[in-house]
């Protein structure tokens, strides 16, 4: 009889790394049916030369600063970052610090009480040890509805802010939530008009021309937006034919915006270096995708199950992937 | 779609009163506050629905010039819009006394979302958990945010 089904992959190396004996175990299960069975460690430990993983999951929480040093060497000396960390921190308890020590690229949400969103467990270990990194719809089930606008000049974005207003408005949730929504589309735009545009040399065409002066980029320059909802939470993302935006900006923004100093607010030309923040604070979970020179799609998910202090009360999950061209 | 920014200026015994209404963005101009150079300045803030990214740096500009000017400033009833930047933006009020804002509410049993107002000048440390009764159902209201950081401005 020939096989119809292929029991295993690739080997994947996953190293997961909890000193609570029942979360190890459940998150250890969840890996172990997803992936592959990985290795277990209660504390971090040495990491020997060349560590060999094709992952490392880790709780935030449960490590020290010499574990981070040498997370972010593990990082470091790989083209991609393979570390997953595991934290209930939120935008005004936790994040601060690791967001203002730059220790993290990638970062899964956990509830107060340590409840893991598996979904999303799942899809960002596959990010991470796939590559294939686009698409909102990875983030939802089949069958939720998708819906598309392009735009590409700057005149256009009021129009697109009512329309998602409206949109917001027949999913019937808190106006609270659905002010989190509007930001996050405002800023989105306002980054992929503005900030992603580069010439051919790959010098950025508009990042320091006023957002009051109107742009608008070569017909074939399209940015799309897509928006969609299940029970649990609304999404959106937008994606730029450019790929001109690097995970260091992204980290420095985010870190001198959460270190709240005299620089907190650019004062230069163009944008005030505050969108990824604002962003970060108005979602339950930010993706960013890049593949340089082609694409960057930002993917935005607002927790909408229950009142905006239940959105607040929850971790933050944060990840930016890079493929190569 | 973003609601333009409106301003209503008024002089009154106490100093310049200005009436702030909509989304503070780009577009957003302050010049009918500033035209006056007012010594003492109340903003009232109930009115500002949304700030977006380059509005804070409008708004912190405003807030400069202000100073310069030489002005002193208050916040009156400042919107739960303000109040998110005023815990997330180091010196989005400079120099400002917050005087008052709106803390949010929602109803468990309709959904009812209504804002109340906060004033530190009768209540200086405010309990935002005490029970608000639903203007609609008449059920008790719940404190839409983290209590225990709502406020955390006045503490920076
Ligand atoms: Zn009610």
């Amino acid at each position: 009889m020939s096989p119809i089904l292929q029991l295993s992959e690739a080997t994947r190396r996953v190293l997961l790394i909890d000193a609570d004996p029942k979360r190890q175990k459940h998150l250890r299960q969840i890996i172990t049916r997803v992936i592959g069975a990985p290795e277990t460690r209660e504390t971090l430990g040495a990491l020997e030369g060349g560590a060999p993983y094709n992952l490392i999951v880790a709780h935030y929480e449960g490590l020290d600063a010499g574990d981070l040093q040498r997370l972010q060497e593990f990082s470091a000396a790989h083209s991609e970052p393979k570390v997953l960390l595991l934290s209930a921190g939120t935008m005004r308890a936790g994040l601060p610090n690791m967001f203002g020590t730059k220790s993290l690229t990638n970062l899964l949400a956990t509830s107060g009480d340590d409840e893991l969103d598996v979904d999303g467990l799942i899809v960002t270990c596959q990010k991470i040890l796939r590559r294939d990194i686009f698409g909102l719809e990875k983030y939802f089930v089949w069958g939720v509805p998708t819906r598309t606008a392009r735009i590409n000049k700057s005149a256009e974005k009021d129009a697109l802010l009512a329309q998602m207003q409206e949109y917001a408005s027949q999913l019937g949730i808190p106006q609270r939530l659905a002010n989190l929504f509007e930001t996050v589309v405002d800023e989105f735009v306002t980054n992929a008009l503005y900030n992603s545009p580069v010439d051919a040399d790959g010098k950025y065409r508009y990042a320091s021309t006023s957002r009051t002066q109107r742009i608008e980029l070569e017909p074939d320059e399209v940015i799309n937006l897509k928006v969609c909802c299940d029970a649990r939470r609304l999404g959106v993302s937008i994606s730029d034919p450019f790929g001109s935006l690097t995970r260091s900006t992204i980290i420095e923004y985010l870190a001198k915006c959460f270190r709240r100093g005299d620089g907190q607010v650019d004062n230069k030309a163009g944008g005030a270096g505050l969108g990824f923040y604002q962003i970060l604070d108005a979602l339950s979970h930010f993706v960013i995708n890049i593949k340089p020179g082609s694409t960057t799609e930002m993917i935005g998910l607002i927790d909408i199950s229950g009142t905006y202090k239940d959105f607040v009360t929850k971790g933050k999950s944060f990840n930016i992937f890079v493929v190569d061209g | 779609m973003a609601n333009s920014l409106n301003v209503k200026v008024e002089k009154r015994p106490s100093g310049l009163w200005a009436e702030l209404s909509g989304d503070i963005t780009e577009d957003s101009e302050f010049n009918a506050i500033l035209s006056e150079k007012p010594l003492l300045l109340t903003l009232d803030l109930a009115g500002i629905k949304r700030i977006n990214s380059t509005g804070v740096r409008e708004w912190i500009n405003f807030m400069t010039a202000l100073r310069k000017d030489g002005a002193r400033i208050n916040f009156e009833r400042c919107s739960v819009a303000i109040v998110q930047q005023l815990n997330m933006i180091a010196n989005f009020a400079d120099r400002a006394e917050v005087h008052s804002v709106f803390a949010p509410y929602i109803c468990p049993s309709c959904d009812t979302e209504e804002a109340k107002l906060v004033d530190f000048k009768a209540n200086p440390t405010p309990d935002l958990e005490a029970p608000v009764a639903c203007p609609n159902c008449k059920e008790t209201m719940e404190f839409d945010d983290l209590p225990e950081s709502y406020l955390a401005f006045r503490q920076q």
